[in-house]
């Protein structure tokens, strides 16, 4: 099915797209977008793909809603594509920023795989049961978080 | 605190010192944690508690700690830093 068919503005295949509503070409997402419309408008289905409600720009996945799953472990027939969920699932999906160090994914990079490219992420630390004194001063860091492992070259 | 020898107090304030540093590095960016306030005043307080120990057991640490004439002349007369006066 050609895509393209429907903007969705109700603008055919061929129109010139910036016309009275000065409506945007989809460049290939298949969304159309209007200036200030945040509706979701991929013509093939009902919602921008990763389930989450079509009046939502997007469902923080950053992921392309052409994708069928962005990932969250959600159908997309459920209202909420559960991104803004604690991540206690095996499966953390689209929370992007953990909000506990204990986020039990099993991998620390999970989280990176759900996060948007090209923007510099820096997780805020969060409290937790220190080292004591003397194995904070030989660890160089009271916080277990913070000892990360450094080998002295590229891992 | 049990009773220490002169290197078991200094390398204890050592210990308790990098506490207190870490963990206002930590309030310098969430100034409003609870937990991170009672640790920093529970490591003051022993940090307190064994700078004075040492200073009567053993002579002031610093200038700040000097008291009297006999503790300034302990300070000059005590080995320096470059003589091996560390602690350890």
């Amino acid at each position: 099915m050609d895509s393209y068919r429907n903007y969705g503005c109700g603008r055919g295949r061929g129109m010139n797209p910036r016309g009275a509503n000065n409506c945007y070409p989809c460049s290939g997402t298949g969304r159309c977008v209007i200036p200030g419309d945040t509706m979701c408008r991929k013509p093939s289905t009902p919602d921008c793909g990763c389930g989450d409600k079509p009046f939502m720009p997007d469902c923080g996945c950053g992921n392309k809603p052409s994708m069928s799953d962005c990932g969250c472990g959600n159908k997309p027939s459920m209202p909420d594509c559960g991104c803004k969920e604690m991540p206690m699932k095996s499966d953390c999906g689209c929370a992007s920023i953990p909000r506990r160090n204990n986020c039990r994914c099993g991998d620390p990079n999970e989280h990176m795989r759900h996060m948007p490219v090209g923007m510099g992420y820096v997780p805020m630390q969060q409290w937790e049961e220190m080292y004591d004194p003397a194995t904070a001063l030989c660890q160089g860091t009271a916080f277990p978080s913070l000892n990360l492992i450094f080998c002295g070259k590229r891992g | 605190m049990k009773p220490m020898c002169k290197a078991e107090l200094r390398q204890f304030i050592d210990q308790v010192s990098f506490m207190i540093d870490d963990i206002t590095l930590f309030l310098d960016t969430h100034p409003d944690c609870r937990e991170a306030i009672d640790a920093y005043n529970h490591f003051k307080m022993m940090r307190c508690e064994a700078v004075s120990d040492y200073v009567k057991q053993y002579g002031p640490l610093n200038r700040y700690d000097v008291d009297t004439c006999d503790d300034w002349n302990a300070w000059i007369d005590g080995p320096w830093p470059w003589e091996g006066a560390c602690g350890c």
